[in-house]
């Protein structure tokens, strides 16, 4: 009985909730449209107020930006013309001040080489003073010089004679000293080549005997081999077999007694 | 091989040719007396020299003496069983003795061979044997190998030896 009526209760209670959360949709919906409706025309106005407001002052910026062009511009050209006035003046000044300075050249060029003229011909007056001086000096040398190769010539010339005389009493001297040595030379030398002959002879002789004993030995030793050889010959054909067995026999007691066997 | 039979084939063979020349003597000659004659021969002297007469080799008579020497010390040991294996052995002898190998100008024949071992075994030693060749240029004495080394004692090693006297004797003669 009791969860019966729990149910109930349970189920009533919903429906009330239910009804309760509908209602209070309903009177949401009704009053959103009348706030709504209020509202509108403030916001608008606000909108247009401030849209207003904003063209103003972007008529006024534009404005006063206009106004600081204008006195750039104005400004700017005043500068130019007081730069380009002074530009020329400048200019002026830069022009006068170079023909200054080429005129100052040209007088102290024209200066100069007057100067170096003066100093040139002057310089040539003194060279061609010292020149003559020079030439007159050495005119006086040769003379000199020209004296004393005389007088150098005529004593070579004595010299000459005298040196001439010398020799021809001299050379007679000498001639008869070169004969007597040259005589002493040929009897030393007739002498040492007799010596030497003498010593080329005994040489040869010394070895004429030595080649001819040599080569005497060489036909000894070559006849010995002919020897040796025809014995070889005459022992192999000559002897009979016992003869052979008897000089093997021997060769072998000659072995023995030498050690070899 | 015992010494015994070894000093009946060195009594009368002198060299290595010897020893296998009759080696084949007498394997012929035992081979003629186990199969060709009637039972045991009791006369072996009798025997091989009806095997000289009839050997169709042409066998050397001194060959045959010499084996008929060698004896009972050689044929007693030996039987139709083993002949062949006495034969090679036979052979092998000379690899057991003393060998003086010697080069003579020509063939000395048997009496120069026996003279020569004679010495030999009489200065060398009493059971060397011989191998003789045969070198021309060994004229006038001999070359010969024993014992690892080589000898030449031919008329080169005297004339060599002799050099000195020779030239002088013909110098003698220009003189």
């Amino acid at each position: 009985m009791l969860s019966l009526s729990s149910v109930e209760l349970l189920v009533a209670v919903s429906i009330g909730m239910a009804v309760a959360l509908v209602v209070v949709l309903a009177l949401q919906v009704l009053f959103g449209f009348r706030v709504q409706r209020l509202t509108a025309p403030m916001y608008e106005f606000a909108v247009s107020q401030s849209h207003a407001e904003a063209e103003r002052i972007i008529g006024e910026a534009r404005e006063k930006a206009r106004s600081i062009l204008a006195e750039a511009e104005a400004s700017a050209a005043q500068m130019l013309a007081e730069r380009r006035t002074d530009a020329e003046s400048h200019s002026k000044a830069f022009a006068d001040a170079i023909q200054r300075i080429e005129a100052d050249a040209q007088r102290a060029l024209a200066q100069g080489a007057a100067e170096a003229q003066r100093m040139q011909n002057a310089s040539l007056a003194a060279l061609a003073a010292e020149a003559q001086k020079r030439d007159q000096e050495i005119q006086e040398h040769i003379g000199r010089v020209t004296a004393e190769f005389e007088g150098l010539d005529r004593t070579v010339t004595q010299a000459a004679t005298q040196l001439q005389a010398s020799f021809d009493e001299k050379g007679t001297v000498a001639a008869k000293l070169f004969e007597q040595s040259l005589k002493d030379a040929a009897e030393q030398g007739i002498a040492h080549i007799g010596q030497r002959l003498d010593a080329l002879v005994t040489q040869a002789e010394k070895d004429i005997e030595a080649y001819r004993e040599k080569r005497a030995r060489l036909l000894d030793e070559h006849m010995a081999d002919l020897v040796g050889e025809a014995t070889k010959v005459v022992l192999q054909k000559a002897l009979r077999p016992d003869e052979h067995a008897e000089l093997v026999e021997k060769a072998l007691v000659e072995a023995r007694a030498s050690g070899l066997l | 091989m015992d010494a015994s039979k070894s000093s009946a084939v060195l009594k009368n063979t002198f060299s290595v040719a010897d020893l296998y020349r009759r080696a084949d003597v007498l394997k012929r000659f035992l081979e003629f007396a186990f199969f060709k004659t009637a039972g045991e021969p009791h006369d072996r002297t009798a025997l091989m020299r009806s095997f000289c007469e009839q050997d169709p080799t042409g066998t050397d008579r001194l060959d045959c003496e010499a084996v008929a020497a060698w004896g009972p010390a050689v044929f007693d040991a030996i039987n139709p069983d083993n002949l062949y294996d006495s034969v090679t052995r036979l052979k092998r002898l000379s690899e057991e003795l003393p060998v003086l190998t010697l080069y003579v100008p020509v063939r000395l024949g048997a009496p120069g061979v026996e003279r020569i071992a004679t010495w030999c075994r009489t200065n060398l030693s009493p059971d060397v044997i011989l191998d003789v060749r045969i070198d021309p240029s060994s004229v006038g004495g001999c070359k010969f190998a024993y014992n690892n080394a080589f000898h030449d004692v031919s008329f080169a090693y005297f004339e060599k030896k002799a050099r000195g006297a020779l030239v002088e004797r013909m110098r003698s003669y220009d003189a």
